[in-house]
């Protein structure tokens, strides 16, 4: 073994932590809410998802006044007409303008799918609250109600619902408000009644915060998380589900138009003219897209802990 | 009755007090019938191992639960009617450093939690003066739960429950969970905090060497009742009740010698509690049938230390 | 000591995180013979559990492991798949921290001993479950019939652990590998166990590697010591020399922190070094009361200690006199 190097100095005391590393730089604090856009700012997927969410709701607004042509304006003599100079997404086999009509289509789908997450949260998330911070007695009775509707599909609702009002946009919003936002109750009530017994909770309520804001500040942003995984299956499904309705014609009628229905009507004819169905479904795959990578990145962002 | 030194008023006090959870053949007597009082200042341990409703007793004395009878009084009023502000002044710690703060949340509003309505300056200057009093850095106020260690974590916990000057705190096992020299740290940071802010303390713990370091007075409980109360080094060291005994046989010295010479445990089999009789007969090495027939009540065998057991 | 039953010999284990590779063990050496009982000691974050883990090849995809280990002769680091899964279970038996981890809740806890025993042994089912019944009466649950079709949650936790150790137990290991085997057990309980643990090896002179930070549990059963931290082994030997009459500053320090030996406990300050941002030198030299210039310039080397090792400045023959004693913090 080689001698030990250094002169006489290496022998001397050290004062304590002397040879302590220096500690990592601080950051500053700020609200938790601040953080989340923080860290969503960082996503970029996150970041484009909202870019392309954002554009395609403007094209929906706006789409329709961009070209001349009304979106139900029937052109007899200009059928099926692959995109051009006029028609910049081309016309489908009444001659209409695709590109209008995929973005007022735009304005319908996406209203059932905001519909559907309002519902969901104004309604779903509201309710399961309440049974999850009620006492047993009020989440039994509520649960049990909850239970009772999940066993009705949706399409029989809504079957039902079409054949009481008519058909068209208006019965499917009922539909949805009547048993879309069931198993958002059943999520948010369970999310609840295990955030309760969580000692941050307990200490929260011990440090005599009201019950509202020990759930704003702790329930809600905890739960939050499953919820936003919960919409991003929830909103999509309602969206296809009204396609489907309006497929079997008892959705959205002729001359209107959502991206479902455009798309069904144009899938007989797909082979020899795509375009009617290739425009309407690149908007409703890229906006599904979109939402996804959103709603990835925000439950992503709502966590401060480094992924896995 | 298991009172302190001679007080006028103690300053937190259970009353018979009972805690039940189910009903019918789920119930579960987790505290039942305990009188126990904590004078200003003073720190009481409580020991027992789990199950024995340590942790139910800690939160009814808290104020988190609401009692099933009995009654809890803060300075001669009872807890329940007190208003919010008032409640407060009796704080829990918990045992699991990684579930008393919300991942969510920077330490600078976990600690400043309890006051509400603050401006950010002086939010930010609250944070930085309660971070730095349980020893941590002020420019930690921007980090996150989870890059703090265990025993940051409590001291972090400590801090949030110090920010509304509380009078009592009832620390439920909050070392269990560390290291023992970080357990040290938090000891020491606990009995300096106690003597500069005059803090009562009820400290919960099963590690009895750990409990005679920081309580005066020790209550050893099992299945919902206490069994012995009194002076730290008496019921650690010259126990009274055979079940305490048991407990202080069970501590391992750090000495090999001493670790293996150690004689078996005196405790029996089965631990189910019976319905009449004490609690603790079928376990006991001392057992008599008086035992089995009458449930012992808690008497003072000597000054300030008593037992619940016929043959102490 | 003939030929051990366990050698360890410079292991390493790095591990993928976020912030880059992080040095959990930093070469580990250490011999345990038959019927031996030897206990890798060591705060959170000292890497006791990532040798635990290496040597029976549980460690992520990523982690990156060197040096070599060998048990009856066996190579465990590198091993095929194949034969890690014998040996686990088979040569080399473990219980790790939490028993309720180690049993399935779907099933019996009859059947959950068994099947170490019928994969291991080669039993049929009856002779297997005739197997766990033995087994489970040798951890000191006689009515073992009774409980084989009993499910984890009907038992209390001191019962959870002895079943964990007899899925341990069930397939004859010449070695034990022990994670904490008392941390989620009340004292009494905790006692029992230990008892039982002993009395186990003696009687079927099986080794025992056990991890754990609490040095009661190392007196009682422990004949070798190894303290680690920061990944390395400061200090290794007999329990009687490393308990009675430490030597580095770090062992001392954990001694002096337990409360029950007469005087107030001692903290160590500070905190454990973030494993990705070392200091220079000694990892210990921040929090150390004797630490001296060279400590936080070079990385001390092992020093040969009555029988075992400190690796600490202090015990260099150039130090100063009287600097390895233990004088006043």
């Amino acid at each position: 073994m080689e001698p030990a190097p250094q002169g006489a100095a290496a022998w001397l005391p050290l004062p304590p932590f002397a040879a302590a590393p220096p500690p990592a730089a601080a950051r500053l604090p700020g609200s938790y809410w601040s953080g989340v856009w923080r860290r969503f700012r960082a996503d970029r997927a996150a970041v484009a998802g909202l870019a392309g969410l954002l554009l395609i709701m403007l094209l929906c607004v706006c789409g329709p006044w961009l070209t001349p042509w009304h979106f139900d304006q029937i052109h007899l003599s200009a059928e099926n007409l692959p995109p051009g100079a006029a028609h910049w997404f081309g016309t489908d086999r009444l001659g209409r303008d695709i590109f209008a009509r995929t973005w007022m289509g735009g304005r319908v789908s996406l209203l059932v799918g905001v519909t559907a997450a309002a519902i969901d949260l104004g309604i779903g998330a509201v309710y399961g609250a309440v049974a999850g911070l009620g006492g047993p007695l009020l989440d039994a009775v509520l649960m049990r109600v909850v239970d009772t509707l999940y066993g009705i599909p949706f399409l029989l609702v809504a079957i039902l619902l079409l054949t009481v009002v008519g058909p068209g946009l208006r019965a499917i919003v009922l539909a949805i408000a009547l048993v879309n936002w069931l198993g958002m109750a059943r999520l948010v009530r369970g999310q609840v009644l295990q955030l309760r017994g969580e000692p941050y909770v307990l200490a929260a309520r011990g440090l005599g915060l009201p019950p509202w804001r020990v759930a704003l500040r702790h329930l809600l942003p905890n739960a939050l998380g499953p919820m936003l995984v919960w919409l991003s299956f929830n909103v999509p499904s309602a969206i296809f589900l009204e396609a489907f309705l309006s497929y079997l014609g008892l959705g959205i009628q002729p001359p209107l138009a959502s991206w479902g229905s455009l798309i069904s009507s144009a899938t007989e004819t797909f082979r020899l003219f795509p375009y009617p169905l290739l425009f309407p479904a690149a908007a409703l795959s890229g906006a599904m897209l979109a939402f996804y990578a959103v709603s990835d990145g925000l439950r992503d962002a709502l966590d401060p802990r480094p992924r896995r | 009755m298991a009172m302190g030194p001679a007080e006028a008023v103690p300053l937190l006090q259970a009353s018979a007090l009972r805690r039940y959870y189910g009903a019918g053949r789920r119930l579960v007597r987790a505290v039942d019938g305990v009188d126990l009082s904590l004078g200003a200042g003073e720190a009481l341990g409580l020991v027992g191992e789990s199950g024995c409703g340590k942790s139910s007793l800690a939160r009814t004395m808290a104020g988190i639960e609401a009692p099933t009878s009995g009654e809890v009084r803060l300075s001669g009023r009872p807890l329940h009617a007190l208003p919010p502000a008032a409640r407060r002044r009796v704080q829990l710690l918990f045992q699991d450093p990684f579930a008393s703060l919300d991942p969510r949340l920077p330490l600078e509003a976990a600690v400043t939690e309890g006051l509400p309505g603050l401006g950010r300056a002086e939010r930010a200057r609250e944070a930085a003066e309660l971070l730095e009093a349980v020893g941590l850095l002020g420019a930690d106020a921007g980090r996150f739960p989870h890059e703090l260690s265990g025993g940051q974590r409590q001291r972090v916990a400590l801090a949030r429950a110090l920010a509304v000057q509380p009078q009592v705190l009832v620390a439920d096992e909050p070392l269990s969970a560390l290291d023992a020299s970080v357990r040290a740290q938090l000891v020491r940071l606990l009995a300096g905090i106690r003597r500069d802010r005059g803090l009562a303390l009820l400290f919960i713990a099963h590690d009895l060497a750990l409990v005679e370091e920081v309580a005066g007075r020790v209550a050893v409980m099992r299945a919902g009742r206490l069994v012995e109360v009194g002076p730290a080094a008496a019921v650690l060291h010259r126990p009274l009740h055979p079940y305490t005994q048991a407990l202080a046989a069970a501590v391992l010295p750090t000495d090999p010698v001493l670790a293996r010479a150690r004689p078996p445990l005196p405790l029996r089999g089965d631990t189910a509690v019976p319905a009449r009789g004490c609690p603790f007969a079928p376990r006991c090495p001392l057992v008599a049938e008086r035992c089995r027939a009458e449930a012992p009540e808690l008497r003072e065998i000597a000054p300030g230390h008593s037992a619940a057991c016929h043959l102490a | 000591m003939s030929a051990p039953l366990l050698a360890v010999e410079e292991l390493c284990v790095q591990l993928p995180v976020p912030g880059g590779p992080l040095p959990a063990v930093r070469s580990v050496s250490f011999a345990l013979g038959a019927g031996e009982a030897l206990a890798l000691v060591g705060e959170s974050g000292s890497g006791k559990t990532s040798v635990l883990l290496a040597l029976l090849g549980l460690l992520g995809p990523g982690a990156v492991v060197t040096g070599s280990a060998r048990c009856a002769g066996r190579p465990l680091l590198g091993a095929a798949e194949a034969d890690l899964r014998r040996i686990r279970g088979g040569l080399i038996g473990t219980t790790l921290q939490d028993p309720r981890a180690a049993l399935d809740p779907t099933q019996p806890v009859g059947r959950q001993v068994a099947e170490a025993a019928a994969l291991h042994l080669r039993l049929g089912a009856r002779a297997a479950l005739d197997r766990a019944a033995e087994v489970l009466a040798e951890c000191g649950l006689p009515q073992g019939r009774a409980l084989l079709g009993r499910y984890p949650h009907e038992l209390s936790g001191g019962m959870r652990q002895r079943v964990a150790l007899a899925m341990a137990l069930a397939a004859e290991p010449r070695l034990l590998l022990a994670d904490e085997p008392t941390a989620a057990l009340d004292p009494t309980v905790a006692a029992e166990v230990l008892d039982l643990l002993a009395r186990l090896q003696a009687r079927r002179g099986m080794g025992l590697l056990l991890v754990t930070h609490d040095l009661g549990v190392v007196a009682r059963l422990a004949d070798q010591v190894a303290v680690m931290y920061a990944g390395r082994i400061v200090e290794r030997g007999a329990a009687g020399q490393v308990l009675g009459a430490p030597r580095h500053p770090y062992t001392r320090g954990l001694l002096r922190a337990l409360p029950g030996r007469g005087e107030p406990p001692q903290p160590i300050a500070g905190a454990p070094p973030d494993p990705l941002r070392l200091p220079s030198g000694c990892a210990f030299a921040p929090r150390c009361p004797r630490a001296m210039g060279i400590c936080a310039r070079e990385e001390p080397r092992a020093y040969a200690a009555a029988g075992g090792l400190v690796r600490c400045w202090l015990h260099d023959p150039a130090a100063p006199e009287g600097a390895d004693g233990d004088g006043a913090s």
